[in-house]
């Protein structure tokens, strides 16, 4: 088998809060033990309710974070222990889209200055070349070459994200992190972005990382997806087969809490709903972290902590 | 105009572009002109700003009499068409004095503000950006300055390097910077959160790029309004050291020696104390209102609706 | 008593911005009946919160209602043709006496509708004595029984906590308790669930779906979200460009889509992927480009740039409403062709009027 462009064992990833001026300190895990790979040309997409650590997770491969514990190898090199400096060659391999497209783009850089950026800092490209690249990516991304010189408060949210994408594309990476990119964006805006997101994929060979709480579009983008629960991958397959078949019973209910866009369907499944929300990742239970809302959670399931084990062609962390 | 037999033709692709934008492109420094230049009030002080520094610089030019020259003959007369603004006890032209002492107030507080912007921000933003421990002891540093009463450090620079226009100036710098520090520090705080800075780390930034290119100039506008607000802060303290007797010495003069000098004689000749006055206070509301306008320029809030 | 709740007819409202007129809802109407739920579907800047912000009176102070009418109940509820301080005075004081008492509002963030430093019973109390409707006392008891509702546990010692002790679903849902404690008739929910987790997201809707029913409240949800709408509203109507595209019920609007903005918008959710056939990586369609720009409106359908089958006259010309029997209705050239003659003259002459 070839080699992954990204592959992450036991990713850990801590942070440390006081309670109070004084408070004592406590630690949040907010990725606890990850692991995983994604191949070459692959998108693995992330689901998972707010303060899952999938955010967390994403900026940890891309070490905006570093880790607490763990591995993470870029195509073949482990990357963990290297420096700011030592990052540089790699990081223009791996690069970032954000959620908030009106929040990640300095707003007083032109279009132009911003998604020239990349390539001054790696000065990879003559100032005719740049300006030529610039146009170039414009044009992928579906904008006009003349928006070269438009500061970004002038552009729609759909539009500042393929600002965004054009920007990560500038350097041509091999690996993107695609952190929440259409959660802030009307319905038929994120179906553009996902197609572009698709096209460029097939076309330039990329892999993904796409972290979403919206599973109807992840499941489009992604070959394979993986579910979090508080900081732990609790179920991790193929695309299809996570959504038709959930395994983890949190997976069965995120999957059937989806609103499903068509009434007749809607009517007949009605979603399982569940008391409870998601805990406070502070005081983590002991055992499976989705044993206090789990209607099938057992003693055992109180007491430890499921490993990931291969069901089929997937993993899934349960006892059941 | 559209005849009927087309009405139902398919529309041509050069009427589909909706990435077309009608706004004008504008940059920041547009818009914030834009919103300035609505708000009256600022305008004129900027024209005012303007006229007293452009009499400033000309100064020399417009009066035919030396800052220092002094003439026994015509002392403490009233306004003429020889002495515009009068002479003082001493036979000097009050006109020209007041050119001049307009010309070291302002430079004193153009330039004490600018070493203030400098250390300030440079202070404020790596303290905001390193964060951590150096940001703790950067911080108590500022703290232990701050806690001193400003016009100690005055007198005392006075003491050592004696009573020039560059002592009131250091005088002023001592403590000066710390408001400009503070803010621009909570500033970078902020900024370097947002998911702009995450991206520029991305893309591969160092750290000196992030904090000048990404952090600091998102900063400019509640740095250009305490600017605004330090330099009339900064003429004042200057006034204030002249006219408590510590600051720029004869025949040097100050707008705040001017209306020291002025003040022995208040009973008699009021109104040689009224033009250097009128001038600080001319020079320090212009750049109030200029302040003021400025922040609601630079508010985007104001910008966006 | 008339079917009808509220009925909004050619509502128009525009903002006064630095850059010009924004034209927030150009002739919309449309209506709510007793007892049922509709949906407000439509992109931002499609004009779906400004229509009710404007049946409330809740419009920021950069904007005004041009022209229409609001009739909810028989009363009318937009200041258009009032003239006189003591008018508009009355009838300032006639939309706070409906708000929060006949009309109650569930907004996005229910962080911003909750005063941090006040208790939750404090809150709560506040709206029901507030209208004169009962004691200190009373209000207490009401709001309690409420919280029970919605489904806190131990609501008598909740009341005595901080916004800032519940979690996001918790707080949406004493937001949905003071809405409901007066017992509107009609229950405003703009995007209440955008800001929640899925799992949460369910349980939000099954609340208002079953308070709504239970007491026989009607609600006008607005969302951007297709499947939200589907599993809960009776009645949908679509916005765009601050025009109703197409009004219809939940099935006619998802199976017997009339208008291709509709069309489009339910393509790009694809109901393939929640309802249980193969999705291929690939076969998601999108509506290309952008939304339009309300500064810079031309004279002709605002989805015309966007819309696959555009005409010509679509450009320059507002389409007519085709009605398709019942309630269901399309605003798109496709389906009145043969108008076309008789819509462009009113039109031009429309223009001409305005021009000179």
């Amino acid at each position: 088998m070839a080699e992954p462009i990204i592959r992450v064992e036991g990713l850990e990833k801590h942070f440390q809060i006081r309670t109070g001026g004084l408070g004592r300190k406590m630690l949040i895990h907010a990725v606890n033990g990850v692991s995983l790979e994604i191949a070459k040309g692959e998108t693995l997409g992330i689901v998972g309710e707010s303060g899952c650590g999938k955010s967390t997770l994403g900026r940890t491969i891309l070490k905006v974070l570093e880790p607490d514990a763990g591995h993470i190898w870029c195509d073949g090199t482990d990357i963990t222990g290297f420096s700011r400096r030592q990052m540089r060659p790699w990081r223009r391999r791996m690069q970032m889209i954000f959620q908030d497209p009106y929040a990640s783009l300095n707003p007083r850089f032109t279009v132009g200055e911003l998604i020239a950026e990349p390539m001054a800092i790696y000065r990879t490209h003559g100032e005719a070349e740049q300006r030529e690249r610039v146009q170039e990516l414009l044009q992928i991304v579906g904008l006009k070459p003349d928006h070269i010189r438009r500061y970004p408060h002038e552009f729609s949210g759909g539009q500042r994200q393929r600002i965004g994408i054009a920007r990560a594309l500038a350097l041509e990476p091999e690996f993107i992190v695609c952190d929440e990119p259409i959660s802030a964006l009307d319905v038929s805006i994120q179906a553009q972005i996902v197609s572009l997101l698709e096209r460029i994929q097939d076309e330039k060979k990329l892999s993904y990382l796409f972290i979403a709480h919206d599973l109807t579009m992840v499941r489009h983008i992604s070959h394979r997806i993986g579910v979090m629960y508080m900081g732990e991958l609790v179920e991790i397959g193929p695309a299809d087969e996570v959504c038709e078949h959930p395994v983890h019973p949190y997976t069965k209910l995120l999957m059937s809490a989806v609103p499903i866009p068509d009434p007749v369907q809607a009517r007949l499944q009605r979603p399982q709903l569940t008391e409870g929300e998601v805990p406070s990742p502070i005081d983590l239970p002991k055992g499976c972290p989705f044993a206090p809302r789990c209607p099938h959670a057992t003693k055992q399931c109180r007491e430890l902590v499921p490993p990931l084990k291969d069901v089929g062609d997937r993993q899934v962390a349960c006892f059941l | 105009m559209l005849k009927p037999e087309e009405y139902f033709d398919p529309l041509p692709p050069e009427d589909r572009d909706t990435e077309f934008i009608a706004m004008e492109s504008r940059s920041f420094g547009r818009n914030v002109w834009d919103t300035f230049s609505k708000n009256r009030l600022a305008l004129i002080g900027l024209i005012c700003l303007a006229l007293v520094v452009l009499t400033a610089l000309i100064g020399p030019l417009l009066s035919p009499y030396p800052y220092d020259g002094m003439d026994a003959m015509a002392r403490n007369q009233g306004s003429s068409a020889a002495h515009l603004f009068g002479t003082d006890q001493m036979g000097r032209d009050i006109f020209t004095r007041v050119l001049y002492g307009t010309r070291v107030s302002l430079m004193v507080g153009f330039a004490s503000t600018a070493l203030n912007l400098v250390i300030g921000v440079l202070y404020g933003g790596i303290a905001g950006y390193v964060g951590g421990r150096t940001d703790m002891i950067m911080m108590r540093i500022v703290d232990v300055i701050y806690a001193v009463p400003a016009m100690i450090y005055m007198i005392l620079l006075m003491l050592i390097f004696g009573s020039n226009v560059y002592s009131v100036m250091l005088g002023i710098c001592v403590n000066g910077w710390v408001n400009m520090a503070r803010i621009v520090r909570s500033q970078v705080m902020t900024l370097k959160e947002q998911e702009f800075a995450v991206a520029a780390f991305v893309i591969g930034a160092d750290r000196k790029r992030i904090l000048f290119r990404h952090l600091l100039l998102n900063c400019l506008g509640p740095v250009i309004v305490t600017v605004t607000l330090m330099i009339p802060q900064a003429i004042f303290n200057e006034a204030f050291l002249s006219f408590i007797g510590i600051g720029i010495s004869a025949p040097m003069a100050s707008l705040g020696t001017l209306a020291q000098d002025a003040r022995m004689l208040m009973n008699v000749y009021p109104m040689q104390m009224v033009w250097p006055v009128l001038v600080i206070c001319i020079v320090i509301f212009s750049l109030n209102f200029i302040g003021e306008g400025l922040e609601t320029a630079l508010n985007p809030r104001g910008r966006r609706a | 008593m008339s079917e009808r709740l509220l009925e909004i007819r050619n509502l128009s409202v525009s903002f006064d911005t630095a850059q010009g007129t924004v034209r927030a809802l150009r002739d919309v109407s449309f209506h709510v009946n007793r007892g049922e739920i509709l949906g407000l579907v439509g992109e931002s800047g499609s004009g779906k919160s400004v229509s009710m912000l404007s049946c409330l009176g809740l419009l920021p102070a950069n904007g005004r209602i041009d022209n229409g009418s609001i009739l909810f109940d028989g009363q009318e509820l937009s200041p258009v043709g009032l003239t006189g301080r003591g008018a508009l005075r009355q009838h300032e004081a006639m939309l706070r006496s409906i708000r929060g008492n006949r009309i109650g509002m569930i907004f996005q963030d229910p962080m911003t509708y909750l005063n941090p430093v006040l208790t939750i019973g404090t809150q709560l109390t506040e709206g029901l004595t507030a209208h004169g409707t009962c004691s200190r006392q009373e209000a207490w008891q009401r709001a309690v029984e409420m919280l029970r509702k919605v489904g806190i546990s131990e609501p008598e010692r909740r009341m005595k906590q901080y916004p800032y002790e519940f979690s996001g679903g918790q707080r949406q849902r004493m937001i949905i308790a003071s809405a409901l404690a007066c017992e509107p008739q009609l229950l405003i929910a703009d995007e209440p669930t955008t800001a929640l987790d899925v799992t949460v997201q369910a349980q939000i809707l099954e609340l208002i779906r079953r308070l709504a029913r239970e007491n026989g409240t009607a609600v006008i949800m607005i969302t951007h979200d297709l499947g939200v709408v589907a599993s809960l509203c009776d009645r949908i109507a679509v916005l765009y460009g601050g025009k109703v595209c197409e009004t219809g019920t939940a099935d006619e609007i998802f199976y017997e889509t009339k208008h291709p903005y509709t069309a489009g918008l339910l393509r790009s959710v694809s109901r393939r992927a929640a309802s249980g056939g193969k999705t291929a990586r690939g076969t998601l369609q999108s509506i290309p480009g952008t939304p339009p720009d309300l500064l810079h409106l031309g004279s002709g359908c605002p989805f015309a740039a966007r819309c696959g089958e555009a005409m010509k006259i679509c450009r320059d010309y507002y389409p007519a409403e085709t009605a398709f029997g019942g309630e269901h209705s399309a605003a798109c050239w496709l389906w009145c062709r043969e108008k076309a003659a008789e819509l462009t003259e009113a039109q031009d002459r429309e223009r001409g009027e305005r021009h000179g």
